[in-house]
């Protein structure tokens, strides 16, 4: 009786280790993540885009790009700037797409790269 | 791969026709499935003989809407479910990231394990699993739902805005 039990639950547990086995797998690969652009990405002035970065982007990614809470830091590590080209066209978790663009977007790129690594 | 970045770009764009950013949808979406979660908590007690003074209905209606507020909440997570994870992955930038990331991993195998569960009662006359497999089931979802909303949606509201 209780081996029959057991051999009973046997069967949601498994249930429960092929799902979330195929959910982290997903979330692993996330297949449909903004693929950063390919080809070289327009930098523009970084003065002109720390000025920007003060007033758009440090309320999230703190100020000099040291992290504010909401939004990742992005200095002191290694930026793929081709990815956070993309990841300002089009948004990513709380960041609205497009608050920065054109020239600005440039000089903002332009700044990043000083704060890299 | 142009097309597989075009989906986030068309769900971005179906999502920010009703809310202001993709992250704003999920943190409504969750809210709703949280309070769907909370009348499945209630009915759910009271098809086990409890609530009876809160929730005066018959047992079968109450089942009803045990059972539709169930679909509904699943519903109002699958958006929420194909951002986490089809697009933007398992990440642990910080504590509060990961684990919702951790949390979140688990949330659909214990729903697809209680489903079971309900569905082979169903099937072997209700003499088939011990009687806390199901109360536990269904606990371990309400506390990883209640998790993923605390870590995400509650956040949102508190340390971005809260709005549409």
């Amino acid at each position: 009786m209780a081996s029959a039990r057991l051999r009973l639950l046997l069967a949601p547990l498994s249930l429960f280790a092929y799902v979330t086995a195929m959910v982290v797998t997903l979330a692993l690969v996330h297949p449909f993540s903004p693929e950063a652009p390919r080809g070289a990405v327009e930098l523009g002035d970084a003065y002109s885009g720390g000025i920007v970065y003060e007033q758009t982007c440090a309320g999230c990614h703190g100020e000099g790009g040291k992290g504010g809470g909401v939004g990742p830091p992005l200095a002191g590590r290694a930026l793929d700037l081709a990815l956070a080209s993309a990841r300002i066209d089009q948004g990513a978790g709380a960041m609205p797409p497009a608050l920065v663009a054109g020239r600005q977007k440039a000089d903002v790129l332009a700044y990043l790269a000083t704060l890299a690594e | 791969m142009t097309l597989i970045g075009d989906v986030n770009g068309t769900y971005t764009e179906i999502v920010t026709w009703v809310f202001s950013s993709t992250i704003a949808a999920k943190a409504w979406l969750a809210t709703i499935a949280l309070a769907l979660v909370v009348v499945q908590v209630l009915t759910a007690s009271r098809m086990w003989g409890r609530t009876r003074r809160l929730l005066p209905f018959d047992v079968p209606s109450v089942a009803r809407v045990h059972r539709w507020s169930g679909r509904l909440a699943f519903a109002f997570t699958l958006p929420v479910f194909f951002h986490c994870v089809f697009i933007l992955g398992f990440e642990t930038t910080d504590m509060r990231v990961g684990a919702h990331a951790v949390v979140g991993s688990f949330l659909y195998g214990v729903f697809a394990a209680k489903v079971l569960v309900i569905r082979t009662r169903k099937a072997a006359r209700r003499e088939s699993y011990p009687h806390w497999v199901l109360p536990l089931a269904g606990g371990l979802l309400t506390a990883g739902l209640t998790t993923l909303w605390l870590t995400s949606s509650l956040w949102y509201f508190t340390d971005v805005r809260f709005g549409f």
